[in-house]
């Protein structure tokens, strides 16, 4: 066990492996959590400029800074971006020559390593990322009154429509969500050598086709009217426990996902050669 | 220790390293010879680690390399032909490196980088090839590691830097590790290496110490040519020959003569020195 997994070596390693992270993402991780004040300056500009909000200046009104809806709306379709590029920003060195080879011959044992990488990536890099978005947030509807209630503050579910609620509130959506995608471009950005995000995306794209070409061709093998009739019985006796079914299944589709993630992650170190 | 019995490796079809058998003692300094392509590098990547062994075994230490288990990533240090930039001030980057490594000497790296007339607060990323290549080989010789290996080190170095290179080898590394040096400028490593492996296509010519070499062959630098010659080249003010060395005289190994020899007639060679 000392030799797999040494408790001291791999509190010197995780300290190691957050400051290289930092120094390698530290101002890539700053334009992302900064970008609620970045967003607010680029909207204020075109606010004022058109759709009269110049000419209400200049007679005394004021111009409202962006609604909750719109920065939650820039807020999703920034972490969407964040989670499927910054994996390959932190790790995908390893899978280059130069870089790679150093990381591997690091004396750390393989299991520090890959330990450290999960929990920088699935836990430290989001939850971080959350909190400085959220605080960025939170200032920006401090200083400027009119932009309303902070995303943090907000009952994500509120902003969307009920179907979202099947998982709980919007924090562990949000959460389960982050760490089901970052384990899944962690493991593109260490199988693909180059273009690691954009391969990635279309290896999805192309396991979603297979997976629908394959469901589709069994579901036309089906006997509709005995399935159809079973299911709907299922459903009539357990309608008070659908919710929470329907939670249980989408938790344990997703847990075996990231663990199963996780698995080829390991074995990709493992048999990484340079 | 390191042994490597019948070691194979292959790139797809192409057969690189074939039934390579030897051992690597503590305390030498081998000097690993070859033309381009034979496998020099791919046998060093193999003996730390980088690669998996796909025929044959290695054990370090009784240990398979490719377990990259700390205990032996910390007793070894491999360093590539080409190394990256990193963005980091040389002295923080092998502070940091070499706090994973109980016998870091990190006066030892200010002591080498100063020898090498190099800047340890300079960032890495900001330096030129022979700077980089000088902060990772400071680097490397201060980890004080039993195993070293060595890729091509003294390319990127200029004329100073190579003298200053083989005086660090001499001077900072310890009596008992075990420094294999990958090299086809069989010049700048002159004097300093010590037992010497050249390796063809798929074969090991020759693994023999200077004194083995020296009590088999000899380094003629007369001006008359020698007809048992197995090499000869013609050289300002006479010439250089290598032949058997029947009469057990005394002289002293010209490395690329030997490796020059050593191709022109492999069965000759690999006799002579077979054990």
């Amino acid at each position: 066990m000392e030799k797999t997994f040494n408790i001291n070596r791999f509190g010197k390693y995780f300290l190691y492996d957050l400051k290289s992270r930092w120094s390698e993402l530290g101002i890539f991780f700053l334009v992302f959590a900064l970008f609620p004040f970045i967003f607010y300056l680029i909207y204020m500009i075109f606010a004022t400029l058109g759709g009269g909000g110049l000419l209400e200046l200049l007679y005394g009104g004021s111009v409202n800074g962006p609604s909750l809806a719109v920065r939650f709306a820039v807020f999703a379709v920034l972490t969407a971006v964040f989670v499927i590029v910054f994996p390959a920003r932190a790790y995908g060195f390893i899978t280059d020559k130069k870089a790679g080879s150093d990381w591997l011959m690091l004396p750390a044992s393989r299991g520090e390593k890959f330990f450290s990488m999960m929990l920088i990536c699935l836990v430290v890099i989001p939850v971080v990322y959350l909190l400085g978005y959220g605080l960025s947030d939170w200032l920006l509807c401090l200083m400027d009154k009119s932009c309303g209630d902070s995303i943090a503050l907000t009952n994500v579910n509120k902003l969307t429509d009920d179907s979202f609620q099947l998982i709980g509130n919007g924090i562990p959506l949000l959460l389960a969500w982050m760490v089901e995608y970052v384990s899944v471009f962690l493991l593109g950005s260490l199988i693909f050598k180059k273009w690691k995000t954009g391969y990635t995306i279309l290896a999805l794209f192309a396991i979603n086709a297979a997976l629908t070409t394959f469901f589709a061709f069994a579901m036309s093998k089906l006997d509709f009217s005995s399935v159809g009739e079973y299911v709907m019985n299922w459903i009539k006796d357990h309608a008070m426990k659908l919710d929470l079914y329907a939670n249980l299944w989408v938790d344990a589709g997703l847990l075996l996902f990231v663990v199963g993630c996780g698995i080829w992650s390991w074995f990709r170190l493992k048999n990484q050669q340079h | 220790m390191i042994e490597i019995s019948d070691l194979a490796f292959s790139y797809g079809n192409n057969l690189v390293l074939k039934g390579i058998s030897t051992t690597l003692e503590e305390g030498k300094i081998y000097g690993l010879l070859g033309e381009n392509g034979v496998g020099k590098t791919t046998l060093l990547t193999l003996l730390c680690g980088l690669k998996k062994v796909q025929s044959g075994r290695i054990l370090t230490d009784g240990e398979n390399p490719f377990d990259r288990s700390a205990s032996l990533l910390e007793k070894q240090y491999y360093l590539p032909d080409e190394v990256a930039p990193v963005n980091m001030r040389a002295g923080k980057f092998a502070r940091e490196q070499g706090a994973f490594r109980k016998d870091y000497d990190h006066d030892k790296f200010l002591s080498l980088m100063e020898e090498f007339e190099n800047d340890p607060s300079r960032k890495m990323s900001q330096m030129s090839a022979g700077q980089l290549k000088k902060t990772y080989l400071s680097f490397a010789i201060a980890c004080n590691c039993k195993y070293l290996f060595l890729d091509e080190p003294t390319n990127g170095l200029d004329i100073p830097s190579k003298s200053q290179f083989r005086n660090a080898i001499l001077k900072y590394t310890s009596d008992d590790s075990t420094i294999v040096i990958s090299t086809h400028q069989v010049k700048d490593l002159e004097n300093i290496i010590d037992p010497v492996i050249i390796l063809d296509r798929r074969d090991v010519l020759l693994n023999a110490s200077l004194q083995e070499i020296e009590e088999k062959l000899f380094f003629d630098y007369g001006n008359v040519l020698h007809p048992e010659s197995l090499y000869s080249e013609q050289l300002p003010g006479g010439f250089i020959q290598v032949y058997p060395n029947k009469e057990g005289k005394e002289s002293k190994t010209d490395i690329e003569a030997l490796f020059n020899a050593t191709h022109a007639h492999k069965d000759i060679i690999k006799g002579l020195f077979k054990k």
